[in-house]
């Protein structure tokens, strides 16, 4: 019975902490401007997290290595320097949309000026990180993130016509107003938030704090294999909420407040109180995770020690390290910077840094002096591969694309 | 088959832990000396600032040239066996050769097998070249130019048959 409960729980919190302001707001936008006909970019960018999560969960728990490790291992201290930068730019970046989106969701809830917000949300954000157990923080935030179940109950209230859906989801079809090129785009986009590196950095070290063994792979890859599905079902969800509300009127989601608008529409003040707290859940854990995922990686290339599993003041560089990503954070929004632009190049910036992160993981996987018998299968590293040159594409493609769209702006006269 | 381990590949910026598991440091250089015998042995781990600055210039490899004056590569790792004589330790066998600048075998010259085979492919077809040459064929190591010069006698391909 513990057991089920503890598989539960797992499963739970992956579900609740699989969508984070880039999830979230990507989606939303791209219901908006594109309807369904995106949805199969969301398909294939939680498959390709599922294979390099459990890729990565299961080398962290057969030999105890979370990721950064193996990507100085084996790509040096020169190329893994420049992934170390790469993906701590994007993933700092991520962080800083995070808080701002926790800060959104507060001022929208209380009407107290978002900037008031701010020093509050990054003084919580660093107190948790300091105070709080690891396994409590990731329950207590995964779990209210299930919140967010509000839009899938929000489209079934609003009545779809599930035919169309379908046929915007199955059919790719492109509204005829937007560009090719944008909508590549907003495709790189959605792949960049849902395999943003940030979620195997803190997937595999999680599993280092909890200390995974092998008896674990079964709990963890339920976790992968049902939860984050189910939390790829939550952003479709968004999107397809944001899809029968905007896209008739021709709106653009630009802000939190129109992502939470449709649940409004369907359910009423109630929802609006619902959707409120799934906003906060999802983005403070995001926060907590993102800000956790930057230490983490800055103490593995440099091989300090890190982790909430030994006290702070064993892993004062680590604590050191929170500390200064929550000073710059907080200095970031208060330049008065918008969250949701933040948001709209962290997913993006983040394909760029997908290659370096997911090669190691994969060589590594297949080496049996780490893995043992638990080295890759067929299965695992056939969509291994396939993944590597998606997200080399899907990396090559994202800075010309941006430039080509401003950044996936209208075309001009619409 | 001797248990052999190269010291790119398995010590260079392996993680450093303390008696009671606690993390360290990582291994940011490996210093060799020469013994008596003429053979260079692993004398210490190096760790720090000063340690992993060189390297993240991504300085090439030393040169390795035959005595007939041919350029066989650059030096891209050292094959150790354990000591022998009783001694602790690592002492190096055989050195890796590479034509290309930078870039390793990823551990792929280890296994024949070893997938997924997309990355194994293009790895070894672009270090099908290395090759493999044994301390006993180093005629000398010029440790000012940084040359070393080799015998082509023994030479044999890395990658496992």
């Amino acid at each position: 019975m513990k057991k089920v409960f503890a598989l539960a729980l797992g499963i739970l919190t992956a579900i609740g902490g699989f969508v984070d302001i880039g999830d979230l707001f990507t989606n939303a936008l791209v219901g908006s401007r594109f309807g369904m006909s995106l949805a199969w970019v969301v398909v294939v960018g939680v498959l390709g997290i599922c294979v390099f999560a459990e890729m990565s969960g299961r080398v962290a728990a057969v030999s105890g290595r979370p990721t950064f490790d193996l990507v100085r291992e084996r790509l040096g201290p020169r190329v893994g320097l420049l992934n170390l930068l790469a993906s701590m730019a994007v993933t700092l970046l991520t962080f800083v949309a995070e808080i701002g989106g926790v800060s959104l969701a507060l001022e929208l809830a209380t009407s107290v000026n978002v900037f008031l917000w701010i020093p509050v949300v990054g003084f919580a954000v660093w107190l948790v990180l300091w105070r709080v157990r690891f396994s409590v923080l990731e329950d207590v935030l995964g779990l209210t993130g299930l919140a967010l179940v509000v839009f899938a109950v929000a489209v079934w209230q609003l009545g779809p016509d599930w035919g169309g859906l379908w046929q915007q989801a199955s059919h790719l079809a492109k509204p005829p107003q937007e560009g090719t090129a944008v909508y590549l785009y907003y495709a790189v986009a959605l792949f960049g938030a849902a395999m943003t590196p940030y979620k195997v950095f803190f997937f595999s070290s999680g599993g280092v704090e909890e200390h995974w063994s092998v008896r674990d792979l079964t709990t963890m890859r339920a976790n992968v294999f049902v939860g984050f599905p189910l939390g790829g079902l939550l952003s479709l969800a968004i999107a397809a909420a944001t899809t029968l509300v905007f896209l008739p009127e021709g709106v653009q989601v630009d802000t939190l407040a129109q992502v939470g608008l449709p649940v409004a529409v369907a359910l009423g003040k109630l929802g609006l109180v619902v959707v409120l707290v799934g906003f906060f859940a999802a983005t403070f854990g995001a926060a907590c995770e993102t800000g956790l995922s930057v230490g983490y990686s800055i103490a593995q290339y440099f091989g300090w020690q890190w982790g909430k599993y030994v006290r702070p003041r064993e892993a004062a560089r680590f604590h050191v390290v929170l500390l200064l990503c929550v000073v710059v954070g907080v200095g970031t929004l208060l330049t008065t910077v918008d969250p949701i632009k933040v948001t709209e190049y962290s997913v993006v910036f983040s394909a760029v840094a997908l290659p370096l992160t997911y090669l190691p993981i994969l060589v590594v996987a297949n080496d049996p002096d780490y893995m043992g018998e638990h080295v890759n299968g067929r299965v695992a590293n056939t969509l291994g591969s396939a993944y590597l040159v998606l997200v080399l594409v899907a990396a090559t493609a994202a800075i010309p694309l941006m430039l080509m769209t401003k950044a996936g702006q209208r075309r001009a006269g619409q | 088959m001797t248990r052999h381990h190269d010291a790119v590949l398995h010590l260079l910026d392996r993680q450093l832990a303390d008696c009671e598991g606690r993390l360290v440091a990582k291994v940011d250089d490996v210093e060799l000396a020469e013994g008596d015998d003429g053979r260079l042995r692993v004398v210490a781990l190096l760790t720090g600032p000063g340690a992993l600055g060189p390297h993240l210039g991504g300085r090439p490899g030393r040169p390795v040239v035959t005595t007939g004056g041919q350029v066989l590569g650059r030096l891209n790792d050292v094959r150790l066996v354990p000591s022998v004589s009783g001694q602790p330790g690592y002492t190096v066998d055989a050195l890796v050769v590479s034509r290309r600048p930078v870039g390793s075998t990823l551990g792929y010259d280890r296994r024949a097998e070893q997938g997924p085979w997309l990355v194994g492919a293009l790895v070894r077809a672009l270090h099908r070249h290395d090759t493999l040459v044994p301390w006993t064929s180093v005629t000398d190591v010029d440790w000012k130019s940084g040359r070393i010069v080799v015998t082509s006698d023994d030479v044999r391909p890395l990658a496992q048959p």
